[in-house]
């Protein structure tokens, strides 16, 4: 199926049309003139591409570093890319401490540039023009404030991987900028805070000259922003700041960040520093410091995708169309792909087969065949609403959120053991059934059809949110028109193939003819329904634990009972008045433990709990970014257990006594998140990604360098390939970093 | 190695003396006494007894549009006021510099916003705004019945000048002030302030 959405998207990238290279022209702001720029004339393919901001400060005038000091807001960009490139951080320059009567600044005046990583990926055509735009927001600053922003576009050639194109007019602002990124260092650190002050000992090699120095620390609320004292003695070097007033004790190691400014030369250098007491520091001992990324971005990421439907500019160019298009086109062909899927199929077979039935009437099967479709995408359109309208509303969702919620899976799980039960014969759908709705789906007519659409896309739930991640996942980053027409051609392919069914009654007729072996096959059909019920059944062990677990299994045994009780009043002629409000009473007991379930939900299992000898250690922000500051290979797994395509993953990829010989050999470290319920952290850094769903797979390298995603089928040999590069270390950096 | 203690300790001791005092939560609150914009004469001491909301304001400053273009400073001060708090907005602004304003002017901009505050004090000198440490605009303190401070920081949580990112934000200071009504502990009593600098005559 991938294969397939590949050749659909290459077609689409044909139509792009071939527009002549264009540059960005400065804008002109109040105070600051802003504009896109990259280091080279050409975009290279497969490899990390320097792109920057250039800021250009009236006199007095300054905009601000990542931790803006007493006053002030870092300067923040949102990237709109193509499908599939990636914008890393801000690499800040080394800033200038500002003074403002007695307060003080963390920012940039004159001529700055704050340059950003894009990584194109290696499958980019070269020959083509892509748009580069940035969503700029800044606060420019003499004394009085003044925020602006601004939307730049840069338009660049695209080369093959391993050209090296001449550089741009820009090329020594964006080198210079880069030269002025403080160079990660591993100096051991030593902190003493005594009452107010705070002294922080470095001692390592290649320690700079204690005069025309500067430190500043990258995340706020340690060390006050007034001027620090540093001082050289017994081959250490000796930082002492007072304590910030809104002191918050670090619970992870902070960055601090050295500046040298002498004869116009600026150099910088950052070393992680362990707070005592602190993860990760076992007391106020020598801390060996460490290098790694420099990124310090823990709590300080400022640069971000464009995440939200809410917050992603209006797509404008024709790259973006194309995107969109292409995005529409995927997910037709997912929606047509959920039919085979084994909670779909057997509903489906059947709705197709009864449309064999209506060959003879065209009419009524046209007008059925419109209602079905009108429910699935109905069905799409109202998820995609009410994701929207959460992620509106800030919460940290991706699609898939729907089977994040325990009831919600049991809800599934309910009717798929129902909808089994039918097709077992246990009961017959369509004879009245208060509460479960079947009874809509009942029998011929438009309103039927319609049902029949919105029950579809209920059950393709489950399945569709672990196969159309990539396709949704762009689609949540666009507008929210752009977003609900990508759902709405989900729905009309999930409707597609009864559609067609019902226009063309050719076609119907060459279905078998309903008889005595449909009873078989809706037998038969059963199986995967209540097989999908056990593995839901097994989602929701994992998220809500084996005791409330066992309160749903309780329940759907009662629902067996009342559907079975319901069925033999079904076959008796004149039944007995008191079965339908016993029927109704077994029901509403059936449902008790789904209205009680979020109470119970309360104990969550563990996700993170690791089996001892697994291989891998549970994902967090903080242990990620600490391996990346020591420059260690890590491999990210993000999953979760209603995934089935992580499920196959692992599996096929991720279990082999290879694989974890390569783990072990490389010296790879492998954090597993688990997505199965809800975790705005893992939602945030799969937005990083332009992600919205899992499977996510991101492979570092050693020794830092850009992080590289793995497709989202993986292959053992893919796998190895992918290890093997990370082992060796960064293959090719854009800036080599010389050792201290 | 026995040096690196005693050439802290010298660091320490001669390191710079803070320009602006500091106040720290859970101890008593710098007493004051500033005029009102009506010219009346208002100190800490009077409102012994109340909770008490300082705001650091500059209406000219875009975080401070941020909270009353979008009405949320507003809210607050209703909300406050009406629950007995007693809410002084505070200009620490010299003359000449942005936002400062006299007597009238205040008048004019509170009846202007709408705005709800107790009173709207005039601190032209600085003194008040140095002896609180205060840094932005909006900074925001708040001092319990018994004079004893509970919150000082940021008005919310979220670091923007943007009005879209309020209701996504914990509003820190409406918090405190539940938390205190409740009889229980703030929960975020330090919070890093944002905004403009309070505009400090040299």
């Amino acid at each position: 199926m991938r294969s397939c959405l590949r050749v659909l998207l290459t077609l689409c990238g044909l139509v792009t049309t071939a527009a002549g290279p264009a540059l960005a022209t400065p804008l002109r702001s109040e105070h600051l003139t802003v504009e896109l720029v990259a280091q080279k004339q050409a975009l290279v393919a497969g490899r990390d591409n320097w792109l920057g901001l250039r800021l250009n400060h009236e006199t007095h005038w300054h905009t601000y570093w990542t931790n803006a000091g007493d006053s002030g807001l870092a300067t923040r960009l949102e990237w709109t890319l193509p499908p599939g490139w990636q914008a890393g951080p801000i690499a800040w320059p080394a800033p200038e401490r500002l003074q403002l009567g007695e307060l003080f600044n963390f920012g940039y005046s004159g001529e700055a540039l704050l340059p950003v990583a894009i990584n194109v990926p290696a499958d980019a055509r070269p020959g083509s023009n892509a748009t580069v735009t940035v969503q700029a927001h800044w606060l420019v600053c003499r004394e009085e404030c003044i925020p602006g922003q601004a939307r730049l576009d840069l338009q660049l050639p695209v080369v093959a991987t391993g050209s090296e194109p001449a550089d741009s007019a820009a090329a020594v602002l964006v080198n210079a900028a880069l030269a002025q990124r403080p160079q990660p260092v591993s100096w051991a650190t030593e902190v003493v805070a005594t009452g107010e002050q705070i002294g922080i000992r470095l001692r390592g090699d290649g320690l700079p000259a204690p005069d025309a120095l500067d430190a500043f620390a990258v995340q706020p609320q340690i060390l006050a922003n007034t001027p620090v004292r540093i001082a050289a003695a017994d081959g250490a070097l000796s930082v002492t700041a007072a304590r910030s007033d809104y002191f918050a004790p670090p619970t992870a190691p902070f960055d601090l960040v050295l500046v040298r400014r002498k004869a116009g030369d600026v150099r910088a250098w950052q070393v992680s520093v362990a707070w005592p007491g602190a993860s990760g520091a076992p007391g106020t001992s020598i801390q060996p410091g460490d290098g790694g990324s420099g990124s310090g971005n823990s709590g300080t990421r400022t640069t971000a995708l464009s995440a939200g439907a809410a917050a992603a500019p209006p797509a404008s160019t024709g790259e973006d169309a194309v995107g969109l298009l292409a995005a529409v086109l995927l997910a037709l062909a997912g929606g047509l792909v959920l039919n085979l899927m084994p909670c779909v199929f057997p509903v489906l077979s059947l709705k197709a087969l009864t449309l064999a039935e209506t060959a003879h009437a065209p009419a009524a099967a046209r007008r059925e065949g419109l209602a079905y479709l009108a429910g699935a995408v109905t069905g799409f359109l109202s998820l995609a609403a009410v994701l929207l309208a959460l992620r509106g509303a800030g919460s940290q969702l991706g699609w898939g959120f729907q089977l994040q919620s325990p009831t919600l899976v049991a809800v599934l799980a309910y009717l798929m053991v129902a909808m089994g039960l039918s097709l077992s014969g246990a009961f017959v759908i369509g004879a009245r059934l208060g509460g479960v709705g079947q009874s809509l789906t009942d029998g011929g007519g438009a309103r039927s059809a319609f049902f029949t659409g919105l029950l579809a896309c209920v059950v393709a739930s489950p399945c569709s949110a672990p196969f159309m991640g990539t396709a949704l996942g762009f689609a949540l980053t666009q507008p929210a028109a752009a977003a609900l027409l990508v759902f709405a051609a989900l729905g009309a392919g999930l409707a597609l193939p009864i559609v067609v069914l019902s226009f063309v009654p050719v076609l119907a007729r060459w279905l078998p003819r309903p008889g005595a072996w449909m009873d078989a096959f809706k037998q038969l059909m059963a199986w995967p329904l209540y097989l999908t019920a056990v593995w839901l059944i097994w989602v929701l062990m994992r998220q809500i634990g084996a005791d409330a677990t066992a309160f749903v299994l309780i329940g759907l045994v009662v629902l067996i009972a009342a559907l079975l009780f319901h069925g033999r009043g079904q076959g008796q002629a004149g039944a007995a008045a008191w079965r339908r409000p016993a029927g109704a009473a077994l029901l509403l007991l059936a449902l008790a433990p789904l209205i009680v379930l979020p109470q119970l939900a309360a104990k969550p299992a563990a996700a993170d709990a690791q089996a001892a000898g697994e291989l891998w250690q549970a994902w967090t922000p903080q242990r990620l970014d600490a391996l990346r500051r020591d420059g260690e290979p890590v491999f990210v797994n993000m999953t979760a257990a209603w995934c089935i395509s992580c499920l196959a993953n692992e599996k096929v990829a991720l279990s082999s006594d290879a694989f974890a010989e390569r783990l072990r050999g490389g010296g790879i470290h492998y954090l597993k998140g688990d997505w199965t319920s809800q975790d705005a952290a893992i939602t945030r850094y799969l937005a990083e990604f332009a992600r919205s769903g899992v499977p996510l797979y991101v492979v570092y390298p050693r020794g830092g360098g850009t992080p590289e995603v793995l497709p989202q089928l993986l292959t053992p040999g893919l796998v190895d390939a992918a290890l093997t590069r990370a082992a060796a270390g960064a293959s090719s950096p854009p800036v080599t970093r010389s050792p201290p | 190695m026995k040096l690196i203690p005693a050439m802290l300790a010298a660091a320490l001791a001669c390191a710079g003396l803070p320009v602006l005092a500091k106040v720290e939560v859970g101890q008593p609150a710098p007493a004051f006494s500033l005029a009102d914009s009506n010219g009346k004469t208002r100190s800490l001491e009077e409102f012994k007894g109340k909770t008490v909301v300082l705001e650091w304001t500059n209406a000219e400053c875009p975080f401070v549009k941020k909270h009353y273009g979008s009405g949320n400073m507003q809210a607050q001060q209703k909300e406050a006021t009406a629950a007995g708090v007693v809410w002084l907005s505070i200009n620490s602004g010299a003359p000449g510099k942005q936002g400062q304003l006299d007597g009238a002017g205040a008048n004019a901009l509170m009846q202007t916003n709408h705005s709800a505050q107790s009173a709207y004090l005039l601190d032209p000198d600085g003194t008040v705004g140095k002896a609180y440490g205060a840094r932005t605009t909006p900074h925001m303190y708040v001092i319990d019945g018994q004079g004893v401070l509970r919150y000082m920081g940021g008005i919310d949580s979220i670091q923007s000048a943007d009005t879209a990112d309020i209701p996504k934000a914990t509003q820190y200071v409406k918090q405190a002030l539940a938390e205190l009504a409740g009889g229980k502990p703030v929960s975020v009593p330090v919070s890093q302030p944002y905004g403009c600098s309070v505009k400090y005559g040299s």
